[in-house]
């Protein structure tokens, strides 16, 4: 297991260095001179020659390695340059929105585990009866409707029609809840039918088949045995859609103007702020892959099946490097 | 036994028909539109859906079912050419990758990881961006994205079909390695990567709509159901069926395209059935 994990950090630095690289190029080898975009922000035509002397300010008229070096060197030290738009530390600007988009995750993480559950749980025992149908039928519509439909479906109906919650946001207590709760809606759908399905692959192992050939009584076997086995890889479904929801909240942010880093990563690109962007890009890609490890890591500590799987793996994979 | 595979084939040749009219319909669907999509009537800004105007008019007045039946073939066509691409390029290099092996396999396998990694709204996203966005540049975005699934999947294939009989039967009476590759090794695996290619079209259709709807996608005034969306989000509390349409005119198609994909997963993929049914999200 120790070995396991060692690998496992011991593979993020190779892909930390790819993930910068193919940051660092995306911005570098994208149109748009950041000189020209910024001495223009004023309405003015830039001065060339002033454009020239801060290009040689920033460094870059460096060929591409160095430059890659240097941002390296700075993001190591946490410092992402400076927003165009803004004027502010791009690390800066990340940290004050980062806090409201990690509360509007773990808010829809936590209410989509509550609906879907239990809901998941009724459509796998009544497996193939109405309510089940009825069930997956929702879960199905659900998963078909994009993000930012479903978003302004939630905004019309509760925000417009009701009244129950402001339509926008932004500097208001109650904002969260539109999009946690457009979110919850749009992820709800997968959750569900995984958790059926979960639930449904443990009530067929022979364990259970033991049990109910014991008489033990069928809630118990559901809730003590199948639940409690089906449960650990909700949870890491759960986690890892915590990572890609980091990131990927963006769309329903914006169409509830929501402050947070998804909006922002948005308004950088309409603003073409290249070292906003390139940031976000990076920060986001780093905490993904390290919850995605954590989330892995959990797993294989709370689950043995999976904890055995990955020591097997681990020791193939140390053979095949012998081999070769 | 027998009776529920006919009953399975029965289901995948009925969404076949519907996904085939489908896409035919997308292409003859500016034959049936009434009105000029692109004609702005001042005077008739935000109409409710009316005799003459069917879904109503949208903020400058253009007739919304006219610009969703001219919209049609760009937001379904621009998807299906993004999981065409993604397909071709995905398996080309994943199924080399896994038959070459070594260092070369390992180095294309972990930039695969690293591109994964990256979560992939925010990637595709930023790649479009840079590239300044336009219909030709998101579908480029997806693409540099979305290879990597089939790369992923078409190299484990390879690897476990590598060892079989029949592709030592094939080296040894002659074949080349790029023989093997396209004539034993390839089939062998399509229907695996088919079925992960008919899931994605639904997924494909919903990121599109996405990119547009942020403004990315196709540039105005041509008709897109992301952008139509875009169009109608300043009016969505006076005027909702300017959203209301075009948002069910996606969801309707991707509903389709995943019944389409589930019965083709039934029909190749018997066996795995729940396994896969997990993996689609």
């Amino acid at each position: 297991m120790k070995r396991y994990i060692i690998k496992r950090i011991a593979w993020l630095i190779p892909i930390m260095f790819v993930i910068s690289f193919i940051t660092f190029s995306l911005m570098y080898l994208s149109p748009g001179d950041p000189v020209l975009i910024y001495l223009s922000q004023g309405g003015d035509a830039p001065n060339m020659e002033a454009a020239a002397e801060l290009r040689e300010k920033l460094g870059l008229n460096a060929p591409f390695p160095v430059q890659y070096g240097r941002w390296i060197i700075n993001a190591l030290h946490g410092e992402l340059g400076t927003s165009i738009f803004t004027g502010n530390p791009v690390a800066q600007e990340i940290a004050t929105y980062f806090p409201n988009t990690l509360k509007l995750t773990f808010l829809a993480v936590f209410l989509t585990l509550l609906v879907s559950v239990p809901l998941g749980i009724i459509a796998a025992v009544f497996e193939n009866r109405i309510i089940d149908y009825i069930i997956r039928f929702f879960a199905f519509i659900n998963g078909s409707m994009p993000g930012f439909f479903a978003a302004m479906l939630m905004i019309y109906v509760v925000g417009v029609r009701l009244r129950l919650l402001p339509t926008v946001s932004s500097g208001n207590a109650k904002g969260i809840w539109m999009p946690a709760l457009t979110l919850t809606l749009c992820l709800s759908a997968g959750y569900i039918r995984q958790v059926r399905i979960a639930i449904i692959q443990e009530l067929g192992e022979d364990y259970v088949r033991l049990k109910r050939a014991r008489g033990i009584r069928e809630r118990t076997i559901l809730f003590r045995g199948a639940l409690k086995s089906a449960l650990p890889s909700v949870f890491t479904i759960a986690g890892i859609n915590i990572g890609r929801l980091l990131g990927g909240t963006a769309i329903i942010e914006t169409v509830c103007t929501y402050q947070g880093i998804g909006r922002l990563a948005i308004q950088s690109i309409t603003n073409r702020d290249y070292p906003l962007m390139q940031g976000y890009v990076l920060v986001m890609a780093g905490i993904y892959v390290l919850v995605n490890l954590i989330v892995d890591l959990l797993h294989a500590a709370v689950d043995p099946r999976v904890r055995n799987r990955f020591i097997q793996e681990s020791m193939k994979g140390a053979g095949n490097g012998k081999r070769r | 036994m027998e009776k529920e595979g006919k009953k399975k084939n029965d289901r995948f040749i009925i969404w076949s028909w519907i996904v085939g009219l489908l896409l035919v319909f997308c292409i003859i669907a500016p034959q049936f539109a009434s009105h000029d999509p692109y004609e702005m009537n001042l005077l008739a800004v935000n109409q409710a859906p009316s005799a003459e105007f069917i879904m109503g008019t949208d903020y400058i007045g253009r007739c919304i079912l006219c610009r969703l039946l001219y919209g049609a073939a760009r937001s379904v066509y621009a998807a299906l050419f993004v999981v065409f691409i993604t397909f071709m390029i995905g398996v080309a290099i994943g199924s080399v990758s896994g038959y070459i092996g070594g260092t070369a396999d390992l180095c294309i396998m972990r930039f695969v990881d690293s591109v994964q990694a990256f979560p992939s709204l925010v990637f595709t996203i930023s790649i479009a961006a840079m590239l300044g966005g336009g219909m030709g540049n998101c579908m480029i975005a997806m693409s540099a994205v979305g290879w990597t699934t089939y790369a992923r999947l078409a190299r484990s294939k390879v690897l476990s079909l590598k060892e079989r009989t029949f592709v030592s039967a094939a080296r040894v009476s002659g074949m080349s390695s790029f023989q093997i590759l396209i004539k034993t090794i390839i089939p062998n695996s399509l229907p695996l990567l088919i079925v992960q290619g008919s899931m994605h079209i639904g997924n494909a259709i919903l990121e599109f709509a996405g990119l547009s709807f942020l403004g990315l996608g196709t540039a105005p005034p041509y008709p897109e159901w992301g952008n139509m969306l875009n169009d109608a989000k300043a009016s969505l509390q006076t005027a909702p069926w300017t959203v209301l349409f075009p948002g069910l005119a996606i969801l309707c198609v991707v509903m389709i395209m995943s019944m389409f994909g589930d019965s083709l997963n039934e029909v190749l993929n018997p066996k795995k059935n729940t396994a896969s049914e997990k993996e689609c999200k």
